[in-house]
C-alpha cells in the first residue's frame, strides 16, 4: 500500500530524516515511536507530501509520489490526521466532519451514508453535531478529527499523536477504534510518543532516534526490550 | 595570514572616513557664495531639515526596529512649539527651536513608554493614532494654532543679520544636519547601536545581555522624535508660516518612504532617501493628485527589489566595481576553504571566569490559567558542575528555564544564584549579576560582524561621552573591549571569522558565536537552552568539548537538551521532570535505570 525507501529530509540546515524506510500493507497497524525531536512528525509530513524530500522514494498504491501534491495524495486516500486535531473553531461539528469529504467531491448520498457510519462509531459526535467544533472536549475533538479523516475514504490513515493530552479511558477508546479499523483492512500508521501504548495496539513498530531508524520489529517483541529503553535514554 | 596580522586587521578601528564630511563641508560653506538661484538655497535648506527628521526615523526603525507611522506628529510639535514661543512669547529663535525639540522629545519619550506594551503592527497603529491626534489638534485648536489658516509672521532665524536670513538659515540647518549625521554615525558604530540592534532582534534577547529595554526604547523614541521636532522647527522658521495641513499622515508616510528607500539602518540612507523623496516631490508637483499612488508604488518596488534601499544598491555596485571583495575586506571566495572545524584549538579563557557559584531553586511553581506547568520543583545546581534538565514534551523544562532567566516570575518558591536572591529581579538585572544564557532558536545580531556579536556581551569600560570624544578624534572605538572579544573568539577557535557576518557561517559556528557572546558576559552561571539542536554529530562533539572546558574555568552550567547521547555524556547530574514535577535527580547511570524515568519517557499501556 505504502512503501518508503531511504527517505532523507531537511528543515533548514537541520537534517530531520536520515535514510528511513518503511512498508505498510492493508490491515496493518505500524507504530512510529521515539523521543521528542526524533523525527516522527517529519516522517508523517514527508509521507503526506508536506515536507519535501532531499532523497529517497515513496510509492503509494503502486505509484511514485514525487510529483504528486499533498492535496492530490489526500484525494487518492492517503489521509493525515494532524497533531493537535486541527478542528476549525468557527464550524459546527457536522461541518468539520464533512469538510474533507465535500472538498474531494464525494456525492451527497455517499457523504450521508459515511456520516451515519461515523455517528455509529462515535455516538457522542452525533449528539453534538450542531455545536461549534471548538466547544468539544479534547477527546471528542480527537474523535472528530479521526472521523473527518474516515469520511474521506482513506486507504491509509496516518495519525500524529492521537493520545496527546487525553484521559486514559478516552485513549483506550480511540486505540480500540483504530485497532478495529486495521482489523477491517485499513492501513494505519500511528505516530506516538507514548511508546508502551502504541506497542500494545500496533502490529509492528519503527523506533526513531535523531531522525534515523534506531530499531524496528514486531510490537510485542519490542514491548519489554532494554534496547527500546536505551534508544530513549542513552 | 598569520594570527598577528589577522588580529591587527580585525582590531583596527574601523577607518571612519572623514573625506565625505570634508567634501560636504566645503560645498556647504561655499554654496551661498556661488552664483546660484535662491531657489536652490531654499531646496538645500529643505533637504537639511528633512534629512534630520529622516535620520531620526532611520535610527528608530533601522536600528531598534521600532515602527513609527506618526513622525509627522512630532514634527508638528517641534514646529508649533518653536513658532508659538517665538511668535507669541517673543522668545529668541534659537531658544524657541530648543523648546520645540524638547517638546517633541518629551512626546516621543511618552509614546516610547506607552509603546513598551505594544509591538509590531500594534506599535505601528499606536504611533499612527498619535500622529492623527496631533494632526487633528493642530487643525482644531484654532485659538492656539490658527488651524488651516495657520500662524503667519513666524520670526525668521537670522541671528541678528536680517538681510542675510536665507544664508544664516542655510548654515544653521546645514550645520545641524552635520552634527546629527555625526551623532547618528557614532550611534551606528558604538555600543549604542549594538544595543539597539539587539532590541530589534528580540527584546528578551536584549534584556538577557543586560540591556534595560524599557529605558532604551523610551530613549530612542525620544531621540527620533527630537530630530523630527528639530526638522519641524526649522520648517516653521524657513517660510515664516505654519499651517496645520503640513502635518498630515502624508508627511509621516513620506518620511517613512525616504527612510526605507534610502536604506534602512544604513549610514547614508537618510541622505539618499531625502534626496530621492525631494526629487519625487518636484517631479510629481504637476500630477499632485496621484502623489500617494506614486509614493506607494515606489515603496513597493523598493521593498521587493532593493530591501537595503539606495544605500544598499550603491554599496553593492561599488563592491562589484572593486572586484568582489566582501563587506569587511575579506575575499568572499576564501570563505569555503576557511570553514574548517572551528574548535580545533581551545586555549585558556582570557580572563578570570566563573567563581564556583551554585544555583539553588527552591520549590518553584508556575500555573497557566489553572494548569500547573511547574509544581514545587527544587533543583540544586552544585558549583562548577554541568547539570542537565530533561523530561518528555510538556514536562515544564522551558517554563523552568524562563523562570530562572526572569522571563516569567515564579508563583511561589525562590531562586538563588550563590547568596543572591534572584526571585524578584528582571531579566537584565539577573544577566548583570552573572546569569548568561543561550537560546533554543539561536539569537545573534544578523547585520553586524561576529566580533560585534561577542562585543555585545563584553562589559563596557568607558563612558559614552569618552567614546564620543574618541570617535570625534577618529580614534579606536572600544579598543580594549575589542581585544577581549577577540581573545574569547580565539578560545572558541573562531578568530578567523571575527570580521565575517554570522549569516555567512554554518549553523554550528553560529551556535558557538552565541556561546562566545554568553561567555563574554563573564557569567557565573550559564543557561543553555538546547545547545545542540539542529547540529550535526561533529558540531555536537565540538560543543560538548567546549562546555567541559567552561566547567574547568569555574562556570556552573544548567542545560536543557533532547539529545540523550549528549546529555548522558556531558552532564555530571541530571534532573528529570514529568508533568511539571521533579521525578528524579542523579548521575546519568542512575537516571537511565530509574523505573519512574523509564515510565515517563516510554509511557504505560492503556490496558494496565
Amino acid at each position: 500500500m505504502i512503501h518508503a525507501k531511504n527517505l532523507c529530509a531537511n528543515i533548514g540546515a537541520n537534517q530531520v530524516l536520515r535514510d528511513i524506510s518503511l512498508d505498510l500493507e492493508p490491515g496493518e497497524m505500524l507504530a512510529v515511536i521515539g523521543a521528542n525531536g526524533a523525527g516522527k512528525t517529519s516522517l508523517l509530513r514527508a509521507l503526506s507530501g508536506l515536507l519535501p524530500l532531499e532523497s529517497g522514494t515513496i510509492s503509494f498504491n503502486g505509484q511514485g509520489t514525487d510529483k504528486v501534491l499533498a492535496h492530490q495524495l489526500a484525494r487518492a486516500g492517503l489521509i493525515h490526521v494532524p497533531q493537535g486535531r486541527q478542528i476549525i473553531p468557527g464550524l459546527s461539528v457536522r461541518d468539520n466532519l464533512t469538510i474533507g469529504a465535500t472538498n474531494i467531491g464525494l456525492s451527497q448520498s455517499v457523504i450521508a451514508q459515511r456520516m451515519q457510519e461515523q455517528w455509529q462509531r462515535f455516538p457522542v459526535l452525533e449528539k453534538r453535531q450542531k455545536i461549534s467544533g471548538s466547544s468539544l472536549s479534547g477527546g471528542e475533538q480527537q474523535m472528530l478529527a479521526i472521523a473527518r479523516g474516515l469520511m474521506m475514504q482513506p486507504k491509509v490513515l496516518m495519525l500524529d499523536e492521537p493520545s496527546l493530552g487525553l484521559a486514559p479511558q478516552i485513549v483506550q477508546l480511540i486505540m480500540t477504534t483504530l485497532r478495529g479499523l486495521a482489523d477491517q483492512g485499513l492501513a494505519i500508521l500511528l505516530v506516538e510518543q507514548v511508546a508502551m501504548l502504541a506497542l500494545e495496539y500496533a502490529d509492528r513498530a519503527l523506533v526513531l532516534r535523531n531522525g534515523a531508524c534506531a530499531m524496528q520489529g514486531q510490537a510485542k517483541e519490542l514491548l519489554n526490550s532494554r534496547e527500546l529503553v536505551n534508544s530513549y535514554l542513552s | 595570514m598569520s594570527d598577528n596580522t589577522l588580529q591587527a586587521r580585525t582590531l583596527q578601528a574601523r577607518p571612519s572616513n572623514r573625506l565625505p564630511y570634508a567634501i560636504a563641508i566645503a560645498i556647504f560653506l561655499l554654496l551661498p557664495w556661488l552664483p546660484v538661484n535662491g531657489f536652490y538655497i531654499f531646496l538645500a535648506q529643505t533637504f537639511f531639515y528633512t534629512a534630520i527628521a529622516v535620520t531620526g526615523l532611520n535610527l528608530l526603525l533601522g536600528l531598534s526596529g521600532q515602527m513609527s507611522i506618526g513622525q509627522a506628529g512630532f514634527y508638528a510639535l517641534g514646529a508649533y512649539g518653536s513658532a508659538l514661543t517665538s511668535l507669541k512669547l517673543g522668545w529668541p529663535v534659537p531658544l524657541s527651536i530648543t523648546f520645540g525639540v524638547l517638546i517633541a522629545a518629551i512626546g516621543g519619550g511618552l509614546v516610547g513608554v506607552f509603546a513598551l506594551r505594544t509591538r509590531g503592527l500594534y506599535l505601528a497603529m499606536t504611533t499612527l493614532a498619535v500622529g492623527y491626534i496631533l494632526d487633528i489638534v493642530g487643525q482644531r485648536w484654532i485659538s492656539l494654532t490658527g488651524g488651516a489658516m495657520g500662524l503667519s509672521g513666524v520670526p525668521s532665524l537670522d541671528l541678528g543679520f536680517p538681510k542675510m536670513s536665507a544664508t544664516v538659515f542655510f548654515y544653521v540647518s546645514g550645520a545641524s544636519l552635520i552634527i546629527v549625521q555625526l551623532l547618528a554615525d557614532f550611534i551606528n558604530q558604538s555600543r549604542l547601536g549594538r544595543n539597539l540592534r539587539a532590541i530589534r532582534e528580540s527584546e528578551v534577547f536584549a534584556a538577557s545581555v543586560g540591556v534595560d529595554v524599557s529605558l532604551w526604547k523610551a530613549a530612542i523614541f525620544a531621540f527620533a522624535a527630537a530630530l523630527a521636532g528639530l526638522g519641524g522647527a526649522f520648517f516653521a522658521h524657513q517660510s515664516g508660516y505654519v499651517g496645520s495641513d503640513a502635518f498630515s499622515v502624508r508627511l509621516s508616510i513620506a518620511l517613512l518612504i525616504a527612510t526605507v528607500v534610502g536604506g534602512l539602518g544604513t549610514k547614508t540612507g537618510p541622505l539618499l532617501g531625502t534626496l530621492i523623496l525631494m526629487a519625487i516631490v518636484e517631479v510629481i508637483a504637476d500630477i499632485h493628485k496621484y502623489g500617494l499612488l506614486i509614493y506607494g508604488s515606489i515603496l513597493l518596488i523598493v521593498l521587493l527589489a532593493l530591501p537595503k534601499g539606495a544605500a544598499g544598491l550603491i554599496s553593492s555596485l561599488a563592491l562589484r566595481f572593486k572586484g568582489g571583495t566582501s563587506l569587511n575586506g575579506t575575499s568572499a571566495n576564501a570563505a569555503a576553504s576557511e570553514l574548517a572545524p572551528a574548535t580545533s584549538k581551545t586555549g585558556a579563557l582570557p580572563m578570570q571566569q566563573g567563581g564556583n557559584t551554585s544555583l539553588s531553586i527552591q520549590g518553584i511553581s508556575k500555573s497557566y490559567s489553572g494548569l500547573k506547568a511547574v509544581d514545587q520543583v527544587s533543583v540544586e545546581v552544585k558549583p562548577n558542575t554541568i547539570h542537565g534538565l530533561i523530561g518528555p514534551n510538556g514536562a515544564g523544562k522551558s517554563t523552568i528555564i524562563n523562570m530562572i532567566a526572569g522571563i516569567y516570575r515564579a508563583d511561589e518558591g525562590s531562586i538563588h544564584l550563590g547568596d543572591l536572591d534572584l526571585s524578584s529581579l528582571d531579566i537584565a538585572k539577573r544577566a548583570n549579576l552573572g546569569l548568561a544564557r543561550t537560546f533554543q532558536n539561536l539569537q545573534l545580531i544578523e547585520g553586524v560582524s561576529v566580533l560585534d556579536n561577542v562585543l555585545l556581551g563584553v562589559a563596557h569600560k568607558h563612558s559614552y561621552g569618552k567614546d564620543f570624544v574618541t570617535f570625534m578624534a577618529g580614534g579606536e572605538l572600544e579598543g580594549d573591549e575589542r581585544k577581549e572579544a577577540f581573545a574569547i573568539l580565539e578560545f572558541f577557535g573562531l578568530a578567523q571569522f571575527a570580521d565575517r557576518l554570522p549569516t555567512q557561517l554554518p549553523y554550528g559556528h553560529r551556535k558557538l558565536i552565541e556561546l562566545a557572546r554568553a561567555i563574554a558576559q563573564r557569567p557565573k552561571m550559564l543557561l543553555l537552552d538546547e545547545p545542540i539542536a539542529g547540529m550535526n554529530t561533529q558540531e555536537a562533539k565540538a560543543i560538548a568539548q567546549v562546555i567541559r572546558k567552561l566547567r574547568e574555568h569555574g562556570i556552573t552550567i544548567l542545560l536543557v537538551e533532547h539529545n540523550m547521547e549528549f546529555v548522558m555524556s556531558v552532564c555530571d547530574t541530571i534532573s528529570v521532570l514529568n508533568f511539571g514535577k521533579l521525578i528524579a535527580c542523579g548521575t546519568p547511570a542512575e537516571i537511565q535505570n530509574n523505573p519512574e524515568v523509564i515510565e515517563a519517557y516510554l509511557g504505560t499501556g492503556a490496558k494496565k
